[in-house]
């Protein structure tokens, strides 16, 4: 439950052991490397592959191997483990180069098919109307008198063209070449001389010219034509598909190659970042207190010349913050970091919100049955998928919340949104010690409860934070009076209702409290008159204190949410059971599909409101925030992760 | 005896027909941010789903509110006798979750249409951009607690 304490270091070595160096400390993500030399040296790119071409080749390959995607897998990191040996081996060995040319040239040649075979679909589908025209293409122009032109026109305005045609003294021929619903495609036939007249009436009636390709074939030789070079083209692209498919073997080593690259041109470039000499270089960072001793012995044992010593941060300069917790509580850091690392002389949050945000997950879900599922579903996905540590820590924490959910299920008697009246098993009444739905009432004075629970925690906390940072006046007089104030305040509202005679003496201690939050909460105004009134005012808190309390409402509101939407859809399925034949079936479907769908929707409103509840609500008491996470120096790599094992020094 | 019955009725059509149209609206306009921000990054779609779906409680809450109306009344199980002034104040513990259902969905499907762009150009800050618009439902949620509490208050 805390801030680890954070050393400023600084290395100093010979510039001949900076490689290795370098590649320890990236291994092992220990250092978190600040000050740097700034250069605008462009380090020297690799000369053997380009490695934007290496990407590129890469993508297609990717691209050929076409694993589609599922739902879940755009969630996952997409990168594959890989051992470190297996990489370098790759980069000696293996020669790239040759794999990216017939990559590209592959690639090249399908994106021509693909060109030319688009043009030969367009020009088909051109053509195809015009397979009843049975004259040679070419003899369609160059004749000394006549005319030919090919085109269509709406066909109901086919009668119209024919008719003035007719009643003209044109010499005019139409071929109808083929009729469809909307379009006919006709050749016009005319003389020479007539020829702007023609052309005006045909425009006239809506006539679209359409070239035709003047070839020495008639139109269906052409589209046989066609259709046979198609066929080709399929088969040159099929053949390059298999080529590609050939290549994809190499996929593995590219992204090796690539990878190894990135990773030498990340460290080029920090190496041209350092201040140093001629054959000396230095590197300042921040490294976790603890282990400033083993980074010592080890780098000392890989290289001998080295000094590494501690040295004080620059004025202002903030150490980074590492948070660590027991690894039970680990995954609740997850919330913590969604809000912002802790300020470095702050408490960490994560072990105070983790019993709370449990707890409130709990009762927003607040069924036995969907609990078990959120349960199950968690460990699932936590055993079948290799996720990212983000993910891996909300499946924990979803896995928590099913459990929480289970026992407020039990407690609360709602079992896929039915009561334990319904469930012939007799002790389930028994456990059940509060129906929400028939009592709400209760229920939303137990919801406010956790409220002020949580509220006066958190200025405990604060009460705690300020007592470190040895603000003791400010502790005692600002968090220890206001939890005094306050509790003194619930007493007695408590008390009051209850009709118990400590309400007097509990109103005594609340008028006492309020006298010294007046004189004390005044203190840093000028002038006596200022600070009664700053003291004053400062009662107007309470208000806040107030609302702050009612946002629990939303515990109770959640958890009948669920509830009365799983009796819904089980009241529903029992309606459609009486359909004739089908109604068991539609009745197991509606369950089925109805529950699954509450579960979806109530989970992700009890995550996110008991993170923010732990946000708003708790924080806002004693965490500021605001701290900048430790970022240690690692590895650069697109494709692949390190085997675990070999992060540990060697 | 009705009348009651009517006004009754008429509570629980408010609080559905608003709160589902008030997150129909709001998911729609999330909606139309995810698109947009899907044109360029198809792979974001399981992310942004969570955020279109955010807004979309507002029509629970206000089918939850009905339903407990019409338990309450015994209408899918044996009707009881629901007088007119009862029928009034049924209709009026309606309001809270409809209304307050109407609006908020909206507003927080705009709300979640900023936290899409944030998600657009910040996809590891997921956690935050949720954060955003369920700011704005707690309204919602508070309509819904008023109707259930005024409900459960109300002697047939």
């Amino acid at each position: 439950m805390s801030v680890v304490p954070m050393e400023k270091i600084q290395i100093a070595a010979l510039k001949q052991d900076q490689e290795t160096i370098l590649l320890a400390l990236e291994r092992q993500e220990i250092i978190d490397i600040r000050s740097f030399k700034e250069t605008e040296k462009e380090p020297p790119s690799p000369q053997k592959y380009n490695l934007a071409e290496l990407k590129s080749a890469i993508t297609f390959l990717e691209n050929t191997a076409k694993k589609k995607k599922s739902f879940i897998d755009t969630f996952l990191s997409p990168k594959e483990i890989a051992s470190e040996k297996e990489v370098n081996r790759t980069f000696r060995e293996f020669d790239g180069t040759k794999v990216v040319k017939e990559i590209e040239a592959v690639e090249n040649r399908l994106n021509t098919l693909d060109l030319f075979k688009k043009e030969l679909l367009s020009d088909l589908e051109k053509l195809l109307p015009w397979q009843g025209l049975k004259t040679r293409l070419a003899w369609l122009t160059g004749l000394a008198h006549a005319k030919a032109d090919c085109g269509m026109v709406k066909t109901k305005n086919l009668k119209q063209i024919t008719k003035v045609f007719e009643e003209s003294s044109l010499a005019v021929e139409l071929a109808i070449i083929k009729r469809e619903k909307t379009n006919t495609y006709l050749t016009v036939i005319y003389l020479v001389s007539e020829a702007e007249t023609v052309s005006g009436i045909l425009s006239k009636n809506g006539f679209q010219e359409v070239s035709l390709p003047l070839t020495e074939n008639t139109p269906p030789q052409e589209i046989n034509n066609l259709k046979n070079a198609l066929q080709q083209v399929s088969l040159e692209i099929e053949e390059e598909k298999t080529k590609a498919k050939k290549l994809l073997v190499h996929l593995t080593g590219l992204k090796y190659i690539y990878d190894y690259l990135l990773g030498n041109q990340a460290r080029e470039e920090l190496k041209n970042n350092f201040a140093g000499t001629k054959y000396t270089f230095i590197i300042e960072g921040w490294i976790e207190k603890s282990r400033l001793k083993e980074l010592k012995d080890r780098l000392s044992a890989i290289v001998p010349q080295i000094e590494i010593v501690p040295i004080e941060p620059e004025q202002n300069e903030a150490p980074p913050v590492v948070i660590r917790n027991p690894k039970a509580f680990g995954p609740f850091e997850l919330i913590t970091r969604t809000y912002g690392a802790p300020s470095p002389n702050e408490l960490d949050p994560t072990l105070p919100l983790s019993f709370f945000f449990a707890l409130f997950f709990g009762l927003c879900l607040g069924d036995f049955g969907y609990g078990i599922m959120l349960t199950l579903f968690s460990v699932y996905f936590l055993k079948k998928y290799r996720l990212p540590a983000g993910g891996k820590n909300l499946f924990v924490l979803l896995l928590f919340g099913g459990l929480a959910a289970t026992a407020v299920g039990v407690l609360t008697g709602s079992y896929f949104g039915f009561t334990p009246k319904n469930i012939p098993l007799s002790f389930l009444s028994d456990l059940q010690i509060i129906d929400p739905i028939e009592n709400p009432l209760v229920m939303l004075v137990f919801s406010l409860a956790l409220g002020v629970a949580q509220i006066l925690f958190g200025i405990l906390l604060q009460f705690v934070n300020k007592f470190r940072r040895r603000e003791y006046f400010s502790a005692f007089c600002d968090d220890a009076l206001w939890f005094f104030f306050l509790g003194a305040l619930i007493f007695w509202i408590i008390a009051g209702t209850l009709g118990s005679n400590l309400a007097g003496p509990a109103q005594k201690l609340s008028a006492a409290g309020a006298i010294l939050l007046i004189l004390t909460q005044g203190r840093n105004e000028k002038g006596f008159l200022k600070k009664l009134t700053g003291g004053l005012l400062s009662l107007y808190k309470v208000s806040g204190y107030m609302g702050d309390t009612l946002s629990y409402s939303r515990l109770l509101a959640l958890g009948m949410s669920s509830a009365i939407i799983g009796s819904v859809i089980n009241i529903l399925s029992g309606m459609v059971a009486g359909v004739p034949y089908v109604g068991f079936l539609l009745m197991a479907l509606l369950l089925a599909v109805g529950h699954i769908f509450n579960l979806l929707v109530s989970t992700l409103g009890a995550f996110v409101h008991s993170m923010r509840l732990q946000m708003v609500e708790f924080f806002s008491k004693f965490f500021e925030g605001g701290g900048k996470e430790f970022n240690p120096y690692k590895r650069t790599a697109d494709y692949t992760i390190l085997q675990k094992e070999e992060k540990l020094w060697n | 005896m009705e009348l009651g019955l009517a006004l009754a009725l008429a509570g629980v059509a408010t609080a559905v027909f608003l709160g589902g149209i008030g997150s129909a609206w709001g998911v729609a306009i999330a909606g139309e941010a995810a698109g947009g921000v899907l044109t360029e990054d198809p792979e974001k779609f399981g992310r942004l789903l969570v955020m279109i779906a955010l807004p979309g409680t507002q029509g629970f809450y206000g089918f939850l509110g009905g339903f407990y109306i019409m338990m309450k009344i015994g209408l899918l199980t044996g009707l009881q006798t629901v007088s007119p002034m009862i029928g009034l104040q049924l209709f009026f513990a309606a309001l809270p979750v409809g209304v307050t259902g109407f609006v908020s969905a909206i507003y927080q499907g705009k709300a979640a249409a900023a936290a899409i762009y944030l998600i657009a150009k910040r996809p590891e800050e997921m956690g935050k951009a949720i954060i955003i618009p369920a700011m704005v439902e707690t309204y919602a949620v508070i309509g819904l607690l008023a109707t259930i509490l005024m409900v459960s208050g109300i002697k047939l």
